[in-house]
């Protein structure tokens, strides 16, 4: 059986520092000049990049490599690759390779199918067991698609991973509770404030990450949420999926930011700002002026969009990604056991999506060997065809016949002529015994049977090194002949 | 006898408040998934609120009448505060501020303890006689009650802020109120307090002129029983109008509730101590040895 050729290179949470992954971050641009470079570097090779806050990882496989013949059972070598992957990584992100390689992960093969399950249900998430990675998996997937990087093992990979997040994620309780980046977010918040209907949340960005986090905010009924975002547009559509009424919910200019964080008592940053929107410069000067009353930053950003300094301001309560950790080792002990469940059944589908990519090498086969006999069959139809058309209505039977002579001998004569030429060549017969045995498992040529059904026989000549390999006609049909072209 | 039994009852009330107090510093600091922590603090600081309300009990039904009377004597009137505030803490953390108790019950063991203290030295009643004296020490030991939940509330702030600046969740234990509800909790008893000492230190001034021969003597506003109660009051007010004065809420509210609670006790010791040097005390009969508690009357 072929070896998967899989392989998995990247960053996370566990092995790079936020500095490192805000780096690696790629935004929409960023991407699409991976994805161009990669197909200079490896032509066909399917690639699918999972960009998120917390990670950056590329799945990669070679599809010849995939097809590698019978018997080749090692893992392909990746290592070319793996080197590739991290020079392009460090070229897009501008990141010295020293400062790089200690926090490249490699999987390959089973592994890399076993990570990327772990990865897509949230159990590899800082937030473990956050619903927002499997969007985040299925968006990586659906760009790669769009890219036509996606191919056979890609395809089967992504799609079970995905399936089998969203059915362990329901069946374990995984999905229920308050386990996602916003809320716990949220749950910083609800420690410094006891209400929030005097409060006035603003937004500073208005995409997936701004509408999970709200969606959970809401729920605490703020007096007033102001949502400002570079497109306005987009800023708009979040109000009506958050159903605000226009006295509870208002999209600001961003020109306006100082006017909102004067207002504010909760801000939720999360905009692809590159550079820090948000400084201790800003914030000082309005403490007084807020007559110091508390004001929540919640940097959901990846780069950040609050300045880390804004921390040691009085009266300012910062948090960003990383500032979660603390929350989430808690969450491992509180869902221990979902988190036992949520692993057997990810190592089921781990043994069942590899038993996939294995038949799916005996599908390849059992296609290629279905469209070679259609296509002779189809030879031999025109064939027959012509000549009954020409023919005498008395020939009609024997040209049948012939035609079905003339198609069994041409399906059998490449395998009984590989198999005889085995036999005559090879000092060492296994290969031919090999052969021979599998042919009567395949055709269930039992003694009994073949006399039964008088199609074919197969003598073994036992004791000598020559098989003579003959087909028997039946009843009605010509004597035996030796196998040929036709 | 009585004297005896109550000295045994607090040490054990102490000693019992003191083992709750370490519970719920470690449910602090350790997650309690078993909740065998949680229990055992419930059911030390529920013994201890029974024990302290039955002490009280037992000390009106077998303390002779015509001595006991409710803040008659020292140890009566802190066993009244340990009683009234493990209770209205209970209360509180029942209704808006959770995890008030862990907080709570290291003061509730110094008020215990320093009922030991007072009962080992003067079981003797205080000489009331006036009405002044009553609302004074009405006015002064509720006050101070409320103050010791207001430093209470304040730690706790001090501990959650500590906390999330840290970005630790606080309480890993237990759930903590938030720092607005702590706040206003501050707020409010200090409010409270503030204005029961006004009600206090007003009556016990309008005692001292009162009265001709008082033990604080002819310069009475020199005295450090008073320039302390003084100090005190002040602190108060500005604490209770840290609602208003900006720079003066949050962590510096709580830091001055915790200030004036050390404050109440830094005005007892004084006056204990001063108390033997202090020989004029014409206003209090008897041979006895007279009670002589924070105020003095």
């Amino acid at each position: 059986m072929a070896a998967l050729s899989l392989l998995m290179v990247g960053i996370n949470h566990r092995t790079a520092p936020l500095e490192l992954r805000e780096r690696l971050t790629l935004n929409e641009q960023a991407r699409d000049e991976f994805y161009r470079v990669l197909a200079q570097h490896l032509g066909q090779t399917e690639c699918i990049l999972l960009s998120t806050c917390n990670r950056t990882e590329i799945y990669l496989s070679h599809p010849d490599q995939s097809q590698a013949p019978a018997g080749t059972d090692s893992l392909p070598d990746h290592h070319d690759d793996v080197q590739l992957l991290v020079k392009l990584l460090g070229q897009i992100s501008n990141l010295d390779m020293d400062c790089l390689l200690p926090a490249i992960i490699v999987n390959e093969g089973e592994q890399a199918v076993a990570h990327l399950f772990r990865v897509a249900c949230g159990l590899d998430s800082m937030v473990l067991g956050e619903a927002q990675i499997l969007g985040q998996v299925k968006r990586a997937y659906e760009v790669a698609q769009q890219r036509k990087t996606v191919g056979a093992v890609l395809h089967v990979l992504f799609q079970r991973a995905i399936g089998t997040a969203k059915s362990a994620r329901t069946d374990t309780g995984m999905a229920r509770g308050r386990i996602s980046v916003g809320s716990v977010a949220v749950d910083f918040a609800r420690q410094i404030f006891e209400r929030f209907d005097d409060k006035t949340v603003v937004a500073i960005g208005a995409g997936e990450v701004a509408k999970l986090t709200l969606r959970h905010l809401s729920t605490l009924q703020p007096a007033r949420l102001l949502i400002t975002n570079r497109s306005l547009s987009r800023a708009n559509a979040l109000l009506e999926q958050l159903a605000l009424t226009p006295e509870k919910g208002e999209v600001r200019s961003f020109d306006q930011l100082e006017e909102m964080l004067l207002a504010a008592d909760v801000v939720i940053a999360s905009t692809s700002a590159d550079q820090p929107l948000i400084t201790p410069q800003q914030i000082k000067p309005l403490l007084r002026r807020r007559r110091h009353r508390p004001l929540v930053i919640i940097d959901l950003a990846l780069p950040r969009n609050v300045d880390p300094a804004v921390h040691s301001l009085p009266d300012v309560y910062l948090y960003n990604l990383d500032d979660l950790q603390s929350v989430i080792s808690e969450t491992f002990q509180y869902r221990e056991q979902q988190i036992k469940q949520c692993t057997e059944i990810l190592n089921r589908s781990v043994v069942l999506c590899m038993h996939e990519f294995e038949n799916r090498d005996i599908g390849q086969v059992i296609r290629a060997l279905r469209q070679k006999l259609h296509a002779l069959g189809y030879d031999e139809q025109k064939r027959t065809t012509r000549k009954i058309a020409s023919a005498n209505p008395q020939d009609i039977d024997r040209i049948i016949q012939e035609h079905s002579r003339r198609l069994i001998n041409k399906i059998l004569h490449l395998p009984l002529a590989t198999l005889d030429r085995q036999n005559r060549l090879g000092s060492d017969d296994s290969t031919a015994e090999d052969y021979t045995r599998t042919l009567w498992q395949l055709f269930d040529l039992d003694d009994h049977k073949t006399k039964d059904h008088e199609i074919y026989s197969i003598k073994r000549k036992q004791g000598g090194k020559h098989i003579d390999v003959s087909v028997i006609p039946s009843k009605s049909d010509t004597p035996a002949s030796s196998v040929d072209s036709g | 006898m009585p004297e005896f039994i109550t000295s045994i009852l607090l040490a054990i009330l102490t000693a019992l408040s003191l083992v709750a107090s370490t519970v719920a510093a470690v449910r602090l600091r350790k997650d309690d998934t078993s909740g065998v922590l949680r229990r055992l603090q419930h059911a030390l600081l529920g013994i201890c609120v029974t024990g302290t309300g039955l002490l009280f009990v037992y000390r009106t039904i077998y303390v002779p009448p015509q001595v006991w009377q409710p803040l008659g004597s020292h140890v009566d009137g802190l066993l009244l505060i340990a009683t009234l505030f493990a209770a209205a803490v209970l209360f509180v953390q029942r209704a808006s501020v959770q995890g008030l108790t862990a907080f709570a019950l290291p003061l509730l063991t110094i008020l215990l303890a320093w009922s030991i203290c007072a009962s080992a030295w003067t079981y003797e009643p205080f000489k009331i006689e006036s009405v002044w004296t009553k609302a004074h020490k009405a006015g002064v030991y509720l006050g101070s009650l409320f103050f010791c939940i207001a430093a209470a509330a304040g730690m706790m702030y001090l501990y959650i802020q500590r906390r999330l600046q840290r970005h630790q969740r606080p309480g890993p234990g237990q759930h903590l109120a938030s720092l607005e509800a702590t706040e206003q909790l501050i707020i409010r008893t200090t409010t409270l307090g503030f204005a029961l000492l006004t009600f206090g230190l007003v009556c016990g001034l309008i005692l001292v002129v009162d009265t001709p021969h008082t033990s604080l003597g002819p310069t009475w506003w020199l005295s450090p029983k008073v320039i302390l109660a003084a100090l005190v009051w002040l602190i108060y007010a500005i604490v209770m109008n840290v609602r208003f004065a900006t720079a003066f809420r949050g962590t510096r509210a709580a830091w001055l509730s915790i200030v004036g609670v050390i404050l109440i006790m830094a005005i007892f010791g004084v006056v204990n101590t001063l108390s033997d040097e202090d020989e004029d005390q014409p206003q209090f009969v008897d041979n006895k040895k007279i009670e002589v508690d924070a105020w003095r009357h």
